[in-house]
């Protein structure tokens, strides 16, 4: 509780009276200041008790119109008060907090009050969110005033709704293969990891060829005839994405680029995987090399970091961040192998220079995805699913870092977005577009073809569509149509 | 963007004013009767602080005014000191919550003040203590108050240390 500024002017006219009726000794005036302090008194103890009941008849209710939602786009915050009282209330204020995240359209208030003589009361805001993540409304503060302006009280209410806050998205994507799309979701996989557990599926009878280590006893001893267990294998692998965000992925319309459409696929990945709670890393490189690199791991602060970065990737260059351990790579046999050359033997230098020789691995000029998978750690080198996002712009880049990828990892996807599709004067001369296409598909099979690599193209349906039915009229060319 | 307000307004039942002026008029014609013609100008005065100041300070000049009646009689100290009750008690009544507002009024401050009053004159007590013990008591019991309203909210817990944030 808090007092106002009338409530201390008052204890200062109490004080007068009292220090007067000491100095000029008249009894009156000290009658007249326990009177007034009596008062004070009587005033206080109404106001707790209006302030007790209120708390038990006020309903302050937030409400966003959506519960997910991109960033840069708006939706609607409503706060609402009432006070289910038959005889009134003391008069109030509440007034909502909004996240740091979120901006209110115009700067118009989050306040609403309730006069004594009000019962409900409601304010809704347009609000733009700017920050990607899971964000909640903090509760409202509630300010209740007494009808004689001496005393004022805050509180705070539960908290509001929560939302989600995910990157802008760049529309209908295509993901698909030879012109056909996707008809699994984009992140669902298998369970053919090489951990986790086995969760028991059913009963069946035992057929010739099933392994003994499989028999139900208890349920053979039950049903009088051999059963066995059927087990079903829980998904619980590595997921890593290679992110390329080089210069040729900012080709596109804006907010359409390569890289938008990639990270709609990224981001499905990192979401998929937070939902199964599959361990998440990731590899970004740009024309510089690694930008930025996490090894996989199922926290919630790995998903968070993996959605940032995805939210965040641009075409612009940044300072590489393995630069130094990428340059270790690159050199062949060299002197210095072991920084404790002191304690080693003429003999063991000789030796182990010549075993980091033959670890040295190769190191191809311009071709910075390459090199950057080369040079990340085996926890992303040796991921159980490996998903590479990048475009055709250089085609043996792509199939050197998928082959190398292949000797590492249990399983490749590679999402591709075909530079053709992306081509402002794709109109103009459809015929080419469609030859190109055709080269690229048949690049894209070559990686299929591939043991546990499977390659999709990802782009604006649009285009793709326009690319195809340029090619219906050419019978060589039904095959895409 | 618009922002939408939707209000369901009921009246409050009394107008206080009328009973505040009625203590005025109760106070002023009682420093009349009991003192100097020129208190009349103090009963305007009472008057005004009234209606364009607060309550509060009617009552305290209404009491200053008292001390310089010369030996006031009882039916001008009825008068005045049930005027200003009655000036207070208005101010009550005009709280949402009338009826217990001025019911503890009517309760709290005729007792303390009764109190105070057999203190000075059937005890004989020095008045500066009675003065001092009794404010103190009061103090006292609006802390307390104080406190049972932050416990009441979940501000603050019984257990006093982790009492970091009240208001």
């Amino acid at each position: 509780m808090r007092g106002t500024r009338r409530f201390w002017l008052t204890l200062a006219a109490i004080g007068c009276l009292v220090a007067g009726g000491g100095l000029l000794d008249a009894p009156l005036l000290l009658v007249g200041a326990v009177g007034l302090a009596g008062w004070l008194l009587a005033m206080q103890i109404a106001f707790v008790r209006g302030v007790s009941r209120l708390r038990n008849e006020l309903t302050v209710s937030q409400s966003l119109e959506r519960s997910r939602i991109r960033t840069d786009v708006e939706t609607r915050y409503t706060l609402q008060a009432s006070v289910d009282a038959a005889d009134g209330h003391l008069p109030l204020s509440i007034e909502a907090t909004v996240p740091l995240a979120a901006r209110i359209e115009g700067g118009r208030s989050t306040a609403i009050t309730l006069d004594a003589s009000m019962q409900s009361s409601s304010v809704a805001v347009p609000l733009t969110w700017e920050t990607v993540g899971n964000h909640t409304i903090p509760g409202a503060t509630v300010t209740v005033s007494d009808g004689s302006g001496l005393f004022t009280q805050s509180f705070t209410t539960a908290s509001g709704p929560e939302i989600t806050v995910e990157s802008p998205s760049v529309g209908p994507i295509h993901v698909g293969q030879g012109g056909k799309r996707l008809l699994r979701g984009v992140g669902e996989h298998d369970a053919r990891g090489r951990t986790g557990g086995l969760s028991a599926e059913e009963i069946r009878k035992y057929v010739p060829g099933d392994a003994l280590k499989y028999v139900d006893w208890k349920a053979t001893a039950r049903l009088d005839e051999t059963h066995v267990r059927n087990y079903e294998a829980e998904s619980n692998r590595s997921v890593v994405l290679v992110l390329d965000h080089r210069h040729t992925m900012g080709d596109g319309p804006p907010g359409e680029t390569k890289l938008d459409h990639l990270k709609a696929v990224a981001a499905a990945f990192q979401q998929r995987a937070e939902t199964i709670r599959d361990p998440l890393g990731y590899l970004t490189i740009d024309d510089a090399g690694v930008t930025e690199s996490r090894i996989p791991v199922a926290r919630a602060e790995a998903y968070r970091s993996c959605q940032h970065r995805i939210s965040d990737l641009d075409t612009e260059t940044e300072t590489p961040a393995t630069a130094t351990a990428t340059a270790a790579h690159t050199g062949t046999m060299t002197g210095v192998v072991n920084p404790n050359t002191d304690t080693q033997s003429p003999m063991e230098t000789t030796l182990l220079a010549y075993r980091e020789a033959a670890r040295s691995k190769r190191h191809i000029p311009n071709q910075p995805l390459y090199n950057g998978f080369q040079a990340a750690p085996s926890e992303i080198r040796g991921a159980d699913l490996l998903v590479i996002c990048t475009d055709d712009n250089n085609p043996s880049e792509l199939r050197n870092t998928v082959g190398l990828a292949r000797s590492n990892a249990t399983e490749v996807v590679v999402f591709i977005t075909p530079s053709v599709v992306f081509d402002a004067d794709l109109v103009a001369d459809l015929d080419t577009a469609y030859e190109r296409y055709r080269s690229f598909d048949q690049f894209r099979r070559g990686l299929n073809e591939i043991d546990s690599v499977t390659a999709y193209e990802v782009g604006s349906p649009d285009q793709i569509s326009a690319i195809l039915s340029g090619g219906t009229a050419n019978t060589e060319q039904g095959e895409y149509a | 963007m618009s922002i939408a307000r939707e209000t369901n307004e009921r009246s409050l039942r009394s107008i206080p004013t009328v009973l505040g002026l009625l203590g005025i008029v109760a106070a002023a014609g009682g420093l009349v009767l009991g003192g100097p013609a020129w208190l009349g100008l103090a009963g305007v005065a009472l008057g005004g602080l009234y209606l364009f100041g607060t309550p509060v300070l009617a009552v305290v000049f209404g009491q200053i005014a008292l001390v310089a009646v010369d030996a006031p009689s009882l039916r001008t100290l009825a008068l005045v000191e049930g005027g200003l009750f009655i000036v207070l008690l208005s101010r009550a009544v005009a709280t949402p919550h009338s009826r217990a507002a001025g019911g503890l009024v009517a309760l709290v401050v005729p007792l303390l003040g009764g109190i105070t009053w057999l203190s000075l004159e059937r005890w004989s007590l020095d008045p500066l203590p009675v003065g001092a013990v009794l404010l103190t008591g009061v103090a006292v019991v609006g802390y307390l108050l104080h406190r049972y309203l932050l416990l009441e909210l979940d501000i603050v817990t019984e257990d006093p240390a982790s009492d970091s944030d009240f208001q």
